[in-house]
């Protein structure tokens, strides 16, 4: 592997997906990513394009490449494994970003974990990162990681509460950092994102945030959580 | 499984509780009728309530009930010592019940002391084995350190005993999708559609599982249980009319070319309608989106 990916995210993206996961502590939650990729080896890499991508073993080679994750999309809180409302959500937010042109698309997923000391990317999450890599061969997992998430609280940290996960042509996804992946990393692209989910936290927004799962049982709420950082 | 009526008539006290007025004892009665979940208002407001004396004396015998439930969603919120005093003034005023030592040994579980637990609740079965709650309790702590089979296995044995239990099925369910064992989960959905005919929400639940398995004759059956979920629902429900639709596509990808049923190009289109029709009223900002979906897989469907 000759460059280094940068994953780039930016706040409005991170935070509200540790909101999310923090409006369900007691339930996984899951939902995706939304950006682009720069730097990359040109085709292929078009919003929804299912066509002749780069799979296998073919890294993009040469350059540095960069995705940014510019916006997520909260998906669901129950039933994170069964397949037909995953996908019409998956249908609606590709149909969404494409239609603004502004070169957006699905560029990763985000996981949390049921259980509090379950730092394990589940075989649920893999799969459905699968998908989406056929998709958008750099994208990325970021899983929620609960003991930086305490650590947070309890005086300030400036790196993200999540791990990231990419992955590799033949031993799938694996963790980023020191002992994983180390061409791959994940950093915060303002340095306030941490110091505004701790107010956020401590005003409870978690409960203005809306997900698929809660669209589909009122569609009057909107998954694009429009108003969330006013 | 709450409806949406009382969803709401349940979102209005919370919001009356949170902004400091409202009938903190109403709200908490409600939560258990429902039996919701929302721990950090039940306990941060019922102990509240517990602790002001006067409050305290108008709630007559239902004192014990809230001690129990403020306990539990202490528990819950990982607020032991307060929990500890619920659970004390029980203790103190039901000196031998079996009930409390329930609570007790939800309070090592809480602890992450399951040794305590597992010996609390194997004594207090030995002298009360068909209590039901007891048995889930042990099904908690399987679950609860990871351990997703061991957790199957006791809800399966406790099954065969109290097999008329809807919820342990359910959670049964749950658990075989967390382990991807599809075929498994949607047995538990049988067992439940046959001793609730008319819950469209068991139809809904089977439907989703034969999609998640796939082929041609799952799907086909999918859309199915999707239509009597429909009827049901008075079609209301539309995670029941998108799967009509999704399955539509989903069984045109799988036959490929020939169409030998008709009529479920206008069950498609029936469901298509409904939807927009929805979200005309309900979300006018999302219309063009789902049209244009559903556009999409209308002409996907009878090319």
């Amino acid at each position: 592997m000759v460059g280094s990916t940068k994953y780039e995210i930016a706040q409005t993206a991170y935070v509200k997906l540790v909101l999310h996961a923090l409006k369900h502590k007691t339930s996984a939650v899951n939902g995706v990513l939304i950006g682009r990729v720069i730097g990359a080896a040109a085709a292929g890499t078009e919003a929804g394009t299912a066509g002749a991508a780069s799979s296998g073993g073919k890294e993009s080679g040469g350059g540095n490449v960069t995705i940014e994750i510019l916006d997520s999309v909260p998906f669901f809180h129950s039933h994170l494994g069964i397949l037909p409302m995953l996908e019409l959500a998956l249908i609606q937010v590709d149909e969404y970003f494409a239609s603004l042109k502004s070169g957006l698309s699905i560029v990763g997923y985000y996981h949390a974990n049921e259980c509090f000391d379950d730092y394990e990317l589940s075989s649920i999450a893999r799969k459905i990162g699968d998908h989406i890599a056929r998709y958008c061969p750099q994208a990325g997992i970021l899983l929620l990681d609960n003991r930086q998430l305490g650590a947070l609280s309890k005086g300030g940290t400036k790196k993200p509460v999540v791990q990231l996960y990419v992955r590799e042509a033949v031993r799938g996804w694996r963790q980023s950092g020191p002992g994983g992946v180390q061409s791959a990393d994940l950093v915060l692209k303002e340095a306030t994102a941490n110091s505004i989910l701790t107010d956020y936290i401590s005003e409870h927004r978690e409960q203005l945030v809306v997900d698929f799962d809660e669209h589909l049982d009122d569609i009057s709420k909107d998954w694009l959580n429009a108003n969330l950082f006013n | 499984m709450v409806g949406a009526t009382e969803e709401m008539e349940l979102q209005k006290l919370e919001r009356d509780v949170e902004g400091g007025g409202g009938d903190v004892a109403q709200y908490l009665a409600l939560v258990r009728k429902l039996r919701v979940r929302r721990s950090s208002t039940v306990a941060r407001h019922g102990l509240a309530l517990l602790n002001n004396s006067s409050a305290r004396s108008k709630l007559g015998a239902d004192v014990w009930t809230i001690y129990e439930q403020v306990a539990i969603a202490a528990l819950d919120c990982h607020a032991l010592e307060a929990a500890k005093e619920c659970i004390g003034a029980l203790r103190t005023k039901f000196p031998e019940s079996m009930r409390v030592a329930r609570l007790e040994g939800m309070w090592w579980e809480a602890k992450g002391a399951w040794q305590q637990a597992e010996s609390l609740y194997s004594d207090l079965l030995a002298d009360n084995p068909s209590d039901s709650a007891l048995h889930k309790r042990r099904i908690a702590m399987a679950k609860a350190q990871g351990n997703l089979i061991g957790a199957v296995e006791a809800t399966n044995k406790y099954l065969e005993t109290f097999m008329a239990d809807h919820d342990a099925w359910r959670e049964l369910a749950d658990m075989y999708i967390l382990l991807q064992m599809y075929k498994q989960a949607a047995f538990c959905f049988e067992e439940l559609i046959l001793s609730q005919p008319t819950n469209a929400l068991y139809h809904l639940g089977y439907a989703e599982l034969l999609y998640t398995m796939g082929g041609l004759d799952n799907l086909r059956a999918a859309r199915k249980y999707y239509a009597a979920a429909i009827e049901m629902s008075g079609g209301q429900n539309m995670r029941a009319l998108f799967g009509i639709c999704m399955c539509g596509t989903a069984i045109t990808q799988t036959k490929g070319r020939g169409r030998d049923e008709k009529d479920s190009v206008d069950l498609l289109s029936l469901a298509g309608s409904v939807i927009v029709k929805q979200y005309k009223e309900k979300c006018p900002n999302k219309v063009d989106l789902i049209t244009s979906i559903l556009d999409k897989q209308l002409v996907a469907n009878i090319a």
